[in-house]
């Protein structure tokens, strides 16, 4: 930017733009208060004084440019790549550009990035540290599909753990078809480590996409998740947080985003021991469609959601290989919107529904459909909704209290009554964060779930977290 | 219907109260006794600059749900620098028009000038944060922010008590 400025063949007079300019913004303090000051000329001539030092400085860095630490030249020169694209579509005036060199110059930008010159990306590296503190009474997990029945329960449970770290490394790349982004993320959710030496848990992916204008390759979040969720750790009873492999185009358009994703398809379906049988043998990827908007009031989206769900002779639990297939078209609809309140705070609510949904909802408690002893699907509708309000105590301090629902209609002819009916959770929490990209929260949940045969089960979580983005 | 509809008014009440109580300390003491112009303008600065700490509450990381991934928050960010850009661009030059339809009439020369220069930084100081956000210069947004709180500071001390 600085070479911009001083070459070319307008370089005298942006010199002298860049006097003037230099003195208007990084001196305007002095100059301001020289105005309210009698000794005007004198405030002027150390003015000047400064302003000569500076271009000395600037005529400095303009020499040392290829020497200049990696950090600071970083964002001068990724500007510089920028410039031919993004930046190079608006015209900067004088002022901006000067700032610009004055930010890039004088303060390294940002936090763990480099640039790696070869193809002219910055790559950034970055990750979070999340220890958690778990009591369970009784012990199990706070789960639509797995939480214990008051039959199996036992006492409560203490667990510690870091499993919810980070780490994610993130490139940007100018190109012809705009900038083009990359991502992967890692925690250690993967194989588990024992609790008795060393707790080595394993490294599991979480995501890894890229992204150039519109276009979507890679793993992420399902398009069908909603757009407005609960600010809470443990998931309420309605939703289940899905990643997948995917093909997501995106539109934006007068405030409004669409997108369209062909996602990986998975069959699950219930058999009659009751078991979750998965048959692998899907032919077409699960369709996404969705829309969204985000306006002063919030914001909302809807989503519809079509899928296979198929069987090529596939093996029940405890039987034998069917000897025909058969297939089924699910769909479902979701909808979720979040709408501000009174100061910071905000509601927030959301359902999804569907015939075959099965596990797009309530922490993949229910499956698409039941499959009797021939082979033959038959789909289930399943539901789940939540509603939740977050309130903002002050700037460092805020709660959610959130309140969830889900629920399916098994085909009991066909599966045993064992199977999950349906769950309720609620959960109030307080977050404090101290410090920039801190967090320390302390959150209570409940959830129950029901079986068919009437059976229920329940849980409560005590859940603390102490968390650091870097 | 149009949820905004509903939401705004309230919102807006309570904005209004709020400006009630503390619009009377709001400028100098010698604005206290100038024209309408000057109050409506005051008035209407004190409202515009809730709305933008507002954004500026939400530009911090601790706003996004845990369950985002590093991208995700960088384009809502991204989205809420613009926004907060086109803010920032309109206030500067409602500011600049305040002056010049006669609103710093209160000021002597050289404290309009000043006047008029913060305004004039403060509007490419938004300018500035709308081209990094543009470029995905995420990393340069944090002190972009940073300088456009010292502009609002550096006016409000000399301008506001």
């Amino acid at each position: 930017m600085i070479s911009h400025i001083l070459n070319g063949k307008g370089a005298v007079r942006n010199i002298f733009n860049a006097l003037l300019l230099l003195g208007a913004f990084i001196f305007n303090v002095p100059v301001l208060q020289a105005a309210e000051n009698p000794n005007i000329k004198g405030e002027i001539q150390q003015l000047r004084a400064q302003m000569e030092k500076i271009m000395q400085r600037i005529e400095q860095l303009e020499a040392q440019q290829p020497g200049i630490s990696s950090l600071e030249s970083t964002s001068t020169r990724d500007e510089a790549k920028v410039g031919s694209s993004v930046l190079a579509a608006t015209p900067k005036s004088p002022e901006v550009a000067i700032m610009d060199d004055v930010s890039a110059t004088a303060k390294p930008q940002g936090r763990g990035f480099l640039e790696l010159n070869h193809n002219d990306s910055v790559l950034s590296f970055g990750g979070r540290i999340s220890a958690d503190a778990v009591y369970d009474w009784p012990d199990g997990s706070f789960s639509p599909k797995t939480a214990p029945l008051d039959s199996s329960g036992e006492n409560g449970q203490l667990k510690y753990d870091l499993r919810n770290s980070r780490l994610w490394f993130k490139t940007r790349t100018p190109s012809e078809w705009g900038m083009v982004r990359t991502l992967i993320e890692a925690d250690f959710w993967g194989s588990s480590g024992n609790e008795t030496n060393n707790n080595s848990h394993n490294l599991r992916l979480r995501h890894a996409y890229l992204e150039v204008g519109g276009l979507k390759i890679g793993q992420t979040w399902t398009t069908f998740l909603p757009y407005a969720t609960a600010d809470t750790m443990m998931d309420p009873a309605n939703i289940n947080w899905i990643r997948q492999p995917q093909i997501r185009w995106t539109i934006e358009s007068n405030d409004f985003t669409y997108a369209l994703a062909l996602e990986n398809p998975e069959t699950i379906l219930t058999d009659t021991l009751g078991s979750d049988l998965a048959p692998d043998d899907d032919q077409l990827p699960d369709f996404v469609a969705s829309v969204s908007r985000t306006d002063d009031w919030g914001g909302a989206s809807a989503s519809v959601l079509l899928r296979q769900i198929r069987q090529d002779k596939a093996t029940p639990s405890g039987g034998s290989e069917f000897n025909k297939s058969d297939e089924a078209f699910a769909w479902g609809l979701g909808a979720s919107a979040r709408i501000k309140t009174v100061g910071d705070d905000d509601i927030r609510f959301g359902f999804q529904y569907g015939d075959g949904i099965g596990r797009y909802v309530a922490g993949q408690a229910y499956g698409a459909g039941s499959i009797d002893d021939q082979g033959n699907i038959d789909l289930q509708t399943a539901w789940g909704t939540y509603a939740a309000y977050r309130h903002w105590w002050s700037p460092k301090w805020r709660s959610t209290f959130a309140f969830a629902l889900a629920g399916t209609d098994n085909n009991i002819n066909v599966v045993p009554n064992s199977v999950n009916k349906d769950a309720m959770s609620y959960q109030m929490n307080l977050f404090w964060t101290p410090f920039e990209n801190s967090l320390f929260g302390l959150e209570y949940g409940h959830l129950e779930r029901e079986l068919e045969s009437g059976q229920t089960g329940e849980i409560d979580t005590l859940y603390m977290r102490a968390l650091y983005d870097f | 219907m149009n949820l905004s509809v509903v939401f705004r008014p309230s919102i807006f009440v309570v904005l209004c109260l709020i400006v009630v109580s503390v619009s009377s300390c709001a400028m100098k003491s010698g604005a206290k006794n100038s024209s309408e112009v000057n109050d409506d303008h005051s008035e209407r600065h004190i409202l515009e600059s809730k709305e933008l700490k507002k954004i500026m509450h939400s530009l911090d990381h601790v706003d996004f749900h845990q369950e985002l991934n590093s991208l995700q928050i960088d384009d809502e960010r991204r989205r809420r620098f613009i926004r907060f850009s086109e803010e920032l661009i309109e206030m500067s030059k409602r500011i600049v028009q305040f002056a010049d339809n006669g609103g710093s009439a209160l000021l002597d020369g050289e404290q309009k000038k000043a006047f008029v220069v913060l305004a004039q930084r403060l509007n490419s100081q938004g300018k500035e944060i709308g081209l990094l956000a543009e470029a995905y210069r995420m990393e340069a947004l944090g002190f972009a922010k940073n300088r456009i709180e010292q502009t609002c500071n550096e006016c409000h001390t000399r301008f506001r008590k």
